[in-house]
């Protein structure tokens, strides 16, 4: 027949007649074996680019759409039952596929089985198989996968292998979906579709890279900043290149990327042989497999080695059981590591917290000791200040009477030492004395005192400032209590008078000033001083030593003894006391 | 020089006429020291004490055996004895005798052992150290109704024994009302604690002596209690009591 050609299907007749551009006619012709033989079915692998059937002279079906856009029956496997009103009762039938696309893309028919239903339906569908349900399957697991690595990258940004292998994953997604899509939406022809189908082909295989790089450490700058220029720059180009050149175009980069991607993958081999780290070695295994599956598609497709089908559409669910291992297995790793650091910081809480414990002991052992020898110290100075120089003067007293002393001098010896032990005691004990105002202070003494003269029937009045203008040392005020002391036993003793008074006051150059007075019978006061008695010179002496000021002045009816303590007593002073009468 | 003049000495024996009838007898003196027991024989005998009166006991074992016999009238009561403590003899005293005066007589003694004698129900207290015109006069005060004390000890009820609520105290429970001090007694430790006598402090109040040295011996009282609830709280908590 004119016209015609004989071709063995699957067809593609872009290459035979690269100029035409139009419809291009497929004539199937069979004959029963036996007319009898029953209903008939027809299966088609696929047609591409869009067509319609034809049985005899009866439409069988067509595409929704026979010119641009193009639907895309390219990857559609067909199943029809022929109607019997349509075949001929001749044993020669003739099936017609009126077949159109865009010029220059892939076109032609795929393979054409006719026979008994359940032999074709078979056939069918083990076609929708590979054509459709493995592609859905491919399409679903890796937009899976993106979405997940796309929210771990989001949750935790530092890990930037995650963020590219969600991009790869999503790509592989789009990419999948060209296998499936029936009709170019959103794009007007089929020329914009094949350049943005060859453009997530190409970002796949970009962003792949990438994340191989970042999950292994290697950080090719140049390299990362090389490839994605390339994408880009075809990203943009890619829309002005004229549809003619496109297809030629499409082999080279598809080429290319798949070249760049089967490197990459060889390369990560070596990497992963040099860093044996359990992720890298299953990353690697993957990478293999992809390796393969990349190498037998591109041959496949370049037509050097036989075969149907490509292998590339089961790739995903075996990246999937890899990522998953790769994540479970840094995941598990990521916890040993915070269980071994808890373990760590608890040892290091641990220690420091034996060693805090071992410090403040020592620091609380110090303390103590220093408040100890503190005390210790305190006391002996109070000792050595009173008691002791009480007793030394009682010594030289002794020493240096030539005639034997009365049993009386004594006694009165005795007991002054008697009364210096006992304030060292009442102020040394086991409380806390407060002097901290000067009724405080006082308080004690008045109280004693008081006593003694409401049982004697004797009067007294007790003058002291609310608050002290300077706190004086302890051993001031202990030479103050006994100088009261001493001053009022001796007036109940000797003066007879029947009201005494004790007044503490301070003048304006801050100077303290404690009187006691009665209002007895008196005493000569030169007599008193140089004589025999132990108890002015002993007071006299014990005002001299805090640099304290006494005065005596003594007359019937009137005596006065008064103490001045300047808050910074210079000690020159201190033997300057006088005596007036 | 030291010894008392004749005028001091009038004035003394003025202020301690106290009716020999008066004087409760017998007296337990619980001293080891011969010395210090001759002192307060001749301080006893100056209040008007005859010898036969006084009951001397050198260690607690013959304290103890004669606290078993017949009533006591006055007790003078060494804290530190040969066999013991004597705040032992003063609690079984108290026990015997609710209303009996005990008087402590302390050589040294810091603040904690007279604490400790008052709680054990102690009346009132004297320092050994002190002239005997001092001692003579406290036991005199004792032995008039008076209630001996000291401006250190009233900080330390202050601290130890609780304030009561006041008025609102009849809500609460009757051992909390029992150990915790009134405003009242409260003020008067203060007064006591800046130095003021019991004389003073009626005086300050608008009060009789006679009621503020009942308070006194009140406050004592409440620290013996409190020390006694204590001592039950304590017993309740590891279990001995119900």
């Amino acid at each position: 027949m004119e016209g015609w050609v004989s071709v063995t299907l699957p067809d593609v007749w872009g290459t035979r007649w690269p100029s035409h551009d139009g419809a291009v006619w497929y004539q199937v012709r069979w004959q029963s074996a036996c007319p009898d033989s029953g209903v008939h079915a027809v299966a088609v692998s696929h047609l591409t680019m869009a067509g319609s059937v034809f049985i005899n002279d009866t439409l069988l079906w067509r595409d929704a759409r026979l010119e641009e856009p193009f639907s895309r029956s390219w990857n559609m496997p067909r199943y029809w039952v022929l109607p019997e009103a349509a075949l001929q009762d001749e044993r020669e039938n003739t099936l017609w596929f009126r077949v159109t696309g865009m010029p220059h893309d892939v076109l032609g028919l795929g393979t054409v089985d006719i026979g008994p239903p359940s032999t074709i339906w078979s056939i069918h569908a083990r076609q929708v198989w590979q054509k459709r349900n493995l592609f859905k399957f491919n399409l679903s697991v890796s937009l899976v996968l993106g979405c997940l690595f796309l929210m771990l990258w989001s949750v935790q940004r530092s890990e930037k292998a995650y963020g590219w292998y969600a991009m790869a994953s999503l790509c592989w997604a789009l990419f999948a979906y060209t296998m499936l899509a029936t009709s170019p939406w959103p794009f007007a022809n089929s020329a914009d579709w094949n350049r943005a189908a060859m453009l997530v082909l190409a970002f796949y295989c970009s962003a792949f890279c990438l994340f191989v790089w970042r999950f292994s450490g290697q950080q090719n700058p140049r390299l990362t900043r090389l490839l994605w220029g390339i994408t880009l720059l075809l990203a943009t180009v890619i829309w002005w290149v004229p549809d003619e050149r496109l297809t030629q175009l499409l082999m080279i980069v598809v080429t290319g990327y798949a070249l760049v991607f089967m490197l990459n993958c060889a390369q990560f081999q070596l990497y992963a042989w040099r860093d044996r780290r359990r992720h890298n070695v299953l990353l690697a295994m993957c990478l293999l497999f992809f390796l393969a599956v990349a190498l037998h598609d591109v041959l496949l497709v370049s037509g050097l080695i036989g075969g149907e089908h490509v292998f590339s559409p089961v790739t995903s669910p075996i990246a999937m059981i890899f990522m998953f291992l790769i994540v479970a297995d840094r995941f598990a790793g990521n916890l040993r590591r915070i269980k071994a650091f808890s373990s760590e910081l608890q040892n290091a809480v641990d220690t420091s917290r034996e060693e805090l414990t071992r410090t403040l002991e020592h620091q609380h052992r110090l303390e103590t000791r220093n408040v100890r020898l503190t005390e210790r110290l305190k006391l002996s100075h109070d000792l050595h200040d009173s008691l002791g120089s009480s007793l030394m003067r009682s010594i030289t007293i002794v020493e240096h009477s030539g005639a034997p002393l009365e049993n009386t001098r004594f006694l009165s010896m005795l007991k002054e030492l008697r009364d210096d032990l006992r304030q060292i005691i009442d102020n040394t004990g086991t409380t806390v004395v407060t002097h901290a105002t000067p009724s405080a202070w006082l308080a004690p003494l008045r109280h004693r005192f008081v006593r003694l003269f409401e049982e004697l029937g004797l009067t007294s009045s007790w003058q002291v400032p609310r608050d002290w203008p300077w706190l004086p040392s302890s051993v001031s005020l202990l030479a103050l209590t006994r100088f009261v002391e001493e001053a009022l036993t001796n007036a109940i003793k000797h003066s007879r008078g029947d009201h005494f008074e004790v007044r503490l006051q301070a003048d304006d150059n801050g100077d303290l000033h404690l009187h006691v007075c009665d209002n007895g019978i008196g005493f000569d006061c030169a007599v008193a001083d140089s004589g025999s008695g132990v108890g002015l010179r002993s007071m006299r002496a014990r005002i001299d030593r805090i640099g304290g000021h006494l005065t005596i002045r003594s007359e019937p009816g009137k005596t006065w003894l008064g103490v001045q303590l300047g808050k910074n007593p210079s000690v020159e002073d201190s033997g300057s006391t006088s005596v007036n009468h | 020089m030291v010894t008392l003049t004749p005028m001091t000495q009038m004035n003394l024996n003025d202020v301690m006429s106290i009716p020999a009838t008066a004087l409760p007898v017998p007296v337990l003196m619980v001293e080891d020291d011969p010395l210090m027991r001759q002192r307060l024989l001749r301080i006893l005998a100056g209040l008007g004490y005859a010898e036969n009166s006084i009951e001397v006991a050198v260690s607690v074992s013959t304290a103890r055996a004669r606290i078993a016999g017949a009533p006591i009238g006055l007790a003078l009561v060494d804290l530190g004895l040969p066999d013991g403590n004597g705040v032992e003899l003063i609690a079984l005293l108290r026990k015997k005798a609710p209303e009996l005066c005990i008087l402590v007589v302390s050589a040294w003694s810091t603040e904690e052992h007279i604490l400790a004698a008052l709680r054990a129900g102690a009346t009132g207290y004297v320092l050994k150290d002190r002239e005997d015109m001092e001692i003579a006069l406290s036991i005199s005060s004792v032995l008039r109704g008076g209630a001996p004390i000291d401006p250190f000890i009233a900080r330390r009820i202050l601290e130890l024994v609780p304030v009561g609520a006041g008025e609102s105290g009849s809500q609460q429970g009757a051992d909390a009302e029992a150990v915790s001090l009134s405003p009242r007694e409260t003020e008067i430790l203060h007064w006591v604690a800046e130095g003021l006598t019991n004389r003073e402090i009626a005086e300050q109040l608008f009060i009789s002596r006679h009621t503020a040295e009942c308070h006194i011996k009140n406050i004592y009282k409440k620290l013996a209690v409190s020390s006694r609830t204590r001592a039950v709280n304590e017993a309740r908590q590891r279990g001995l009591l119900p």
